[in-house]
């Protein structure tokens, strides 16, 4: 109950609905201290590609090209026939949006804004974000 | 007629430069000493303009490490050529670049000028160079499928040519005698080299049987 209250209050600045990890330290005497983070990369990807829920959530593509082939237009390998444009889901899509390397940088801006993470190069974190936008499923353009 | 302070002038600046030659001397030798064992460029000391107007021989010691070490090894590496004015971001300046901000006071952020980001975030897209590939040559039965096949065409190319197929004895299984230096700097350079070689030789020697034996401990 207590950490409801504190955790309200201090996410309070937040844009409600987005998505905030909390690490929590749970000491023997049941007393405890936690810190907020920065939003999930993934999630701040999401919202810069616009991307639309699907089936209740905002999902990935679930036919990546793969790191070094990320295309808007690209996908993975060719679905099998009996699941071709199978369902309405994103199983068979190659991505689901694009981001701009402008983007990135502002999402790697935020996430160095992190603690843990402020010792890291900027350059190294817009890296790691384009990594992962090719493993979710965005595409990232110049 | 030779006023006195220009004498005494003259005598101090001589006792200067005695006492000081055989310190710096040993400096020259300290330097040149860390450069042949560490072959890294070290900045030598400049002589102090006090000296070096005394004599020119005086600083002779001083050019010869200089002159030893590799001339600028990394800056002849061929650099890469930035494309940054080629690529154009597909967001013009002054676009709030949406979905961004996470803060209930704040507003997104807005897209700046191409020119304004820094330059390595054009080079974020194309893959980092890998480096020199894989030292370690393979053989056929490589977990590497590149390795294997480079050792495939490297068997195929022997068969052409028999002569190059002539196994080369390791380093560390030939009896001579290590170059131990004729006390020159080169020497000492050309006998460091040698050991260094052979340091490595056996290295990779002992790294083949650690993995060897490895491998076949998961057999058993």
């Amino acid at each position: 109950m207590d950490f409801c209250k504190e955790f309200n209050a201090r996410t309070a600045q937040f844009i409600a609905g987005t998505p905030i990890p909390a690490r929590i330290t749970v000491r023997p005497d049941r007393s405890f201290t936690f810190d907020i983070r920065t939003p999930p990369t993934a999630s701040l990807l999401f919202a810069a590609a616009h991307v639309k829920e699907k089936k209740n959530k905002i999902r990935g593509a679930g036919n990546v090209p793969g790191p070094s082939n990320n295309l808007p237009s690209a996908h993975g390998k060719a679905a099998t026939p009996g699941q071709s444009g199978a369902g309405n889901g994103n199983a068979a899509l190659g991505n689901v949006g694009t981001v701009s390397l402008k983007h990135v940088y502002e999402i790697a801006k935020i996430k160095q804004g992190e603690t843990r993470l402020s010792g890291l190069s900027l350059e190294g974190i817009c890296r790691s974000v384009v990594a992962q936008a090719g493993s979710i499923g965005v595409a990232v353009v110049p | 007629m030779i006023c006195r302070r220009c004498l005494l002038r003259a005598s101090r600046s001589r006792t200067l430069y005695i006492q000081s030659r055989p310190s710096r001397q040993f400096n020259a030798a300290a330097s040149v000493a860390i450069e042949s064992t560490t072959l890294t460029p070290t900045p030598t000391t400049a002589p102090s303009t006090s000296t070096s107007t005394s004599t020119s021989t005086a600083t002779k010691p001083f050019t010869t490490p200089v002159s030893l070490t590799p001339a600028g090894k990394g800056l002849e590496s061929p650099k890469h050529k930035k494309e940054h004015a080629t690529i154009r971001s597909t967001i013009p300046a002054g676009t709030p670049l949406k979905g961004i901000n996470y803060l209930k006071n704040k507003t997104d952020p807005l897209a700046m000028e191409d020119s304004e980001y820094p330059s390595w975030l054009w080079d974020v897209l194309r893959p980092k160079d890998k480096g020199e590939e894989g030292g370690e040559a393979g053989d056929l039965y490589s977990k590497s499928k590149l390795k294997r096949q480079a050792a495939k065409k490297a068997a195929k190319l022997a068969k052409l040519n028999p002569e190059a197929a002539i196994p080369k004895v390791p380093l560390y299984e030939q009896s001579i005698d290590m170059p131990a230096g004729d006390g020159t700097v080169e020497g000492a350079i050309e006998a460091e080299k040698a050991r260094a070689q052979l340091t490595k030789a056996m290295r990779d020697k002992r790294r083949a049987t650690i993995k060897e034996v490895n491998f076949l401990k998961t057999m058993s």
